[in-house]
């Protein structure tokens, strides 16, 4: 029995040794080999786009944004070198346009939406290139700040169901609201010429250049949009850099946003 | 045989030397060393020119914030202590932050209490408004705003987590005479000096650090200080005027 019982043992052994080999080796391989869809394969991506975004950047955005990205290209001077807005130094990573809370950066899709749809009166709309060419911009700009890569969860703010009907009442509530969140401090109580903060000179933007509170009755001015679910993200996020501050934890009820968008929207609709 | 591989056995074979050998090196002299610390007590001083107090006719509001507000630029002691100065150990990180309780920031008869505070990394900001009429808190950090929102009147807090160290400023669109300053850390090596410009930062490893001093008008300097293995000396730091 111990002549047969020995190599029996051993065979076991031997047979768990392998086992066990075979399992290590499974579980290494399986962690160890890059799966289809490896990470560089987007790395590679990345890197032609940034490249592509570069050269179409030094075509149609160095003049305003500056080689360095900080907004201060050559033709940025005649934009107005002392008064506000200037373009956007992509450097310091503050944007004013975004779907996103205050403070927080904006989503890729927002910076498209700028690239595409422009600022009125001041930068050209760029929906003439291809929307891959536009997305080749947006990776090219977030390279000028390291915030970009800092930053893992950049998620949009949701908009109350709306936009409402700009009813009597709907504009009535709107124009309490305006009273109550004191918008006529920064917009007057006519919503046309800026008065009050502005004229007292005590409204500027980040660089203390002083800053012109926008028209409410001429809506194709505004620079974020004038739709109203652009005019409710401008006011519920805010516009970073500038003292237009967010609403979006002031408003008493959630649908309010959509009255105070009809009272802005009735300035410039016939009574 | 079998009596030899008994799970006691074993266990007294294996485990109980290893348990033994950590609980002894947990009290050997290199952990002991690493403990070691020192408390760094110092002095500011300042002997400058002391700008004159700013007066504010206040325009806004002025049944609660009142028809004028003083800003005092720069204060110090009989004997040149200057308040209200932030001194940190550069270089520091404690890895990751503990859980904090909110720092309240206050704005209270248009006036942001604290109007210089601390907070760590990690740390929730609330900002309440404990007066009658709408406020504008607009935080931001050196480059970008971490904050620009309106509060109600007497209105409940609106929180929101600070990521990153560094200084930040405070102020309201609505009432330009509203200042106020928070500095982030990512470590507890910090003060602020007291009303005789007197600051203690314990548990500091000795040796050399860099310290940063800041004050709202003076802007921020630099100074190397050496920390003894044992017992303290008293620094005394000029601050330079600007």
């Amino acid at each position: 029995m111990p002549f047969l019982s020995a190599p029996m043992w051993h065979s076991n052994r031997t047979h768990r040794f392998r086992l066990f080999v075979l399992l290590m080796g499974l579980i290494v391989g399986f962690f160890a080999c890059p799966s289809p869809s490896s990470a560089t394969e987007p790395q590679a991506d990345l890197s032609a786009s940034i490249s592509r975004g570069q050269q179409l950047y030094q075509r149609a955005c160095i003049l305003c944004h500056g080689k360095a990205g900080d907004g201060d290209g050559p033709d940025a001077f005649y934009l107005g070198a002392y008064s506000a807005p200037r373009p956007r130094a992509f450097t310091e990573g503050e944007y004013k346009f975004r779907s996103t809370p205050s403070g927080e950066l904006p989503t890729d899709s927002d910076l498209l939406e700028t690239i595409t749809n422009g600022i009125p009166g001041f930068m050209p709309f760029f929906s003439s290139l291809a929307e891959s060419d536009r997305w080749d911009i947006v990776a090219y700009i977030k390279q000028f700040s390291p915030i970009f890569q800092e930053t893992d969860k950049r998620t949009p703010i949701v908009l109350p169901p709306g936009p409402l009907p700009p009813n009597r009442e709907s504009i009535n509530r709107g124009h309490e609201l305006y009273t109550l969140l004191d918008c006529e401090k920064c917009h007057s109580p006519l919503a046309i010429a800026p008065n009050g903060l502005y004229e007292q000179g005590e409204l500027r933007d980040r660089r203390e250049l002083d800053i012109l509170p926008p028209d409410l009755s001429k809506p194709a001015s505004f620079k974020n949009g004038h739709r109203p679910q652009d005019i409710a993200q401008s006011i519920m996020t805010g516009l970073d850099g500038t003292p237009m501050a967010s609403f979006r934890e002031t408003l008493p009820r959630p649908e309010d946003i959509w009255h105070l968008v009809n009272y802005v929207l009735s300035f410039s609709r016939p009574q | 045989m079998n009596n030899s591989r008994t799970p006691l056995k074993l266990f007294k074979r294996g485990f109980l030397p290893v348990g033994i050998v950590f609980l002894v090196s947990l009290l050997s002299p290199v952990h002991a060393e690493n403990l070691e610390t020192n408390t760094l007590r110092g002095k500011i001083l300042y002997h400058g020119a002391i700008p004159p107090p700013e007066e504010h006719i206040i325009k806004q509001d002025a049944e609660v914030c009142g028809k004028t507000r003083q800003i005092i630029p720069v204060t110090i002691s009989q004997d040149g202590g200057l308040q209200r100065a932030v001194v940190s150990v550069e270089g520091m990180n404690s890895g990751s932050p503990q859980k904090r309780p909110p720092l309240i920031l206050r704005n209270d008869k248009c006036q942001f209490f604290p109007d210089l505070g601390i907070a760590l990394v990690k740390q929730p900001l609330e900002v309440q408004n404990l007066d009658s009429i709408l406020h504008n808190t607009h935080i931001r950090t050196k480059k970008r705003a971490f904050i620009n929102v309106v509060l109600l009147p007497q209105s409940k807090g609106i929180k929101k987590v600070i990521k990153k160290p560094g200084p930040m400023t405070i102020a309201c669109n609505k009432h330009p005479f509203m200042e106020g300053f928070i500095h982030v850390f990512d470590h507890p090596y910090h003060a602020i000096t007291n009303t005789q410009g007197a600051f203690t930062i314990p548990n500091l490893p000795p040796g050399t650090h860099t310290l940063s001093l800041w004050h709202k008008t003076l802007g921020t300097i630099q100074r190397t200080v050496t920390l003894p293995q044992k017992d303290g000396t008293l620094l005394n730091i000029e601050f330079p005027a600007p």
